[in-house]
C-alpha cells in the first residue's frame, strides 16, 4: 500500500514538473531587467517554502517526543529535517546564484541570508549530533532540543525581510501582502510548489522507512547483547 | 525567450535538481547499506 502512494506521489510529481517546466520556458512573459534569471524564483521560492516550514514541522514533532518520550516522533522529526535540509541547500545555492546577476556578488551577509545561512548550518549540526550519539534515547532528546533552536531560526528566517530592509527583496506573493509580480508567475510558483511537496513526502516517507529500520537494527542488537 | 543571463539561469536549475539527485542517491546506498546490516544482525540473533 504504502509504495502504491510513493509511486502514485512520483507520477503526480512529474506530471507536475514538465507542466511546470513547459510553462516558465514556453508559456510566461519576460522581466524587463533580469532577463532569463528570474526563471530561478519558480524554484527558489517553492524550495525555501518547502525547507522552512519542514523545518518548523520538524520542531513540532520534537517538541511532540520530549513531552511523550515516544521515539517514533524523533524518527519523524530526524526523516523530515534531513529532506528540508536539501531543500534549504537548493535556496542558499538558486539565490546565490540569482544573486550574482541582479547584485553583482554572490553572497551578502544580510538579514535573510545569514539568518538562512544560520538556519541551515543548525539542522546540518542536527544531522551530525544524531551520527555521533549511540544511545537513541539520548540521542532523540539532545536532537529534539537543537531541533527547536533551528525551529525557532526558521521562523526568523521567514519574518526576516519584513522585519529587516535590507538587500533581500520584501514579500513579492500576494498572500504576503507584496504585488509585484507578472500574471502567471505567482500561479506557477504555487503549482511547483505542489509538484515539489510531492517529491517531499516521496523523501520523508523514504527516510522514514530507514529511521524505522534503524531502530530494528538497534532493538535485535540490544537483544543479541542481552543473551 | 529573452537569453540575457541564461547560462547562470542553466546554472541554477542544473545546481537545484544535482543536489536532489545526489540526495536521492545517497538515500537509495542507505537503503542497501540499512537492509544488508539488518540481515546481517537478524542472522546474529538467529545464531544465538
Amino acid at each position: 500500500m504504502r509504495d502504491k502512494i510513493l509511486y502514485a506521489l512520483a507520477a503526480i510529481a512529474a506530471v507536475l514538473l514538465a507542466r511546470n517546466l513547459y510553462i516558465i520556458f514556453f508559456v510566461l512573459g519576460e522581466e524587463k531587467n533580469q532577463g532569463a534569471i528570474w526563471r530561478i524564483f519558480e524554484f527558489h521560492f517553492p524550495a525555501g517554502i518547502l525547507g522552512l516550514s519542514g523545518f518548523i514541522v520538524a520542531t513540532i514533532f520534537s517538541v511532540v517526543y520530549l513531552m511523550s518520550g515516544n521515539l517514533k516522533y524523533d524518527s519523524i522529526a530526524a526523516a523530515i529535517n534531513e529532506v528540508s535540509l536539501m531543500f534549504a541547500a537548493i535556496v542558499l545555492v538558486t539565490g546565490s546564484i540569482w544573486a550574482r546577476i541582479i547584485w553583482g556578488v554572490w553572497w551578502a551577509w544580510e538579514a535573510r541570508l545569514t539568518s538562512m545561512l544560520i538556519c541551515w548550518l543548525i539542522f546540518a549540526g542536527y544531522l551530525m549530533l544524531r551520527r555521533a550519539i549511540e544511545e537513541p534515547t539520548q540521542r532523540a532528546r539532545l536532537s529534539a532540543v537543537v531541533c527547536i533552536f533551528g525551529g525557532i531560526d526558521a521562523v526568523i528566517v521567514y519574518k526576516s525581510i519584513e522585519w529587516y530592509r535590507t538587500l533581500h527583496p520584501g514579500p513579492v506573493l500576494t498572500i504576503r501582502g507584496g504585488g509585484g509580480m507578472p500574471p502567471g508567475w505567482q500561479e506557477t510558483a504555487y503549482w511547483n510548489l505542489l509538484a515539489m511537496l510531492c517529491l517531499a513526502t516521496i523523501l520523508v516517507m523514504v527516510r522514514m522507512r530507514q529511521e524505522n529500520v534503524s531502530r530494528e537494527i538497534d532493538s535485535l542488537r540490544r537483544a543479541a547483547h542481552a543473551y | 525567450m529573452d537569453n540575457r543571463n541564461f547560462l547562470y539561469m542553466f546554472y541554477g536549475f542544473l545546481a537545484a535538481w544535482l543536489i536532489v539527485v545526489i540526495y536521492v542517491v545517497m538515500l537509495a546506498m542507505r537503503e542497501r547499506k540499512l537492509r544488508r546490516e539488518l540481515d546481517r544482525v537478524r542472522q546474529m540473533v538467529e545464531k544465538k
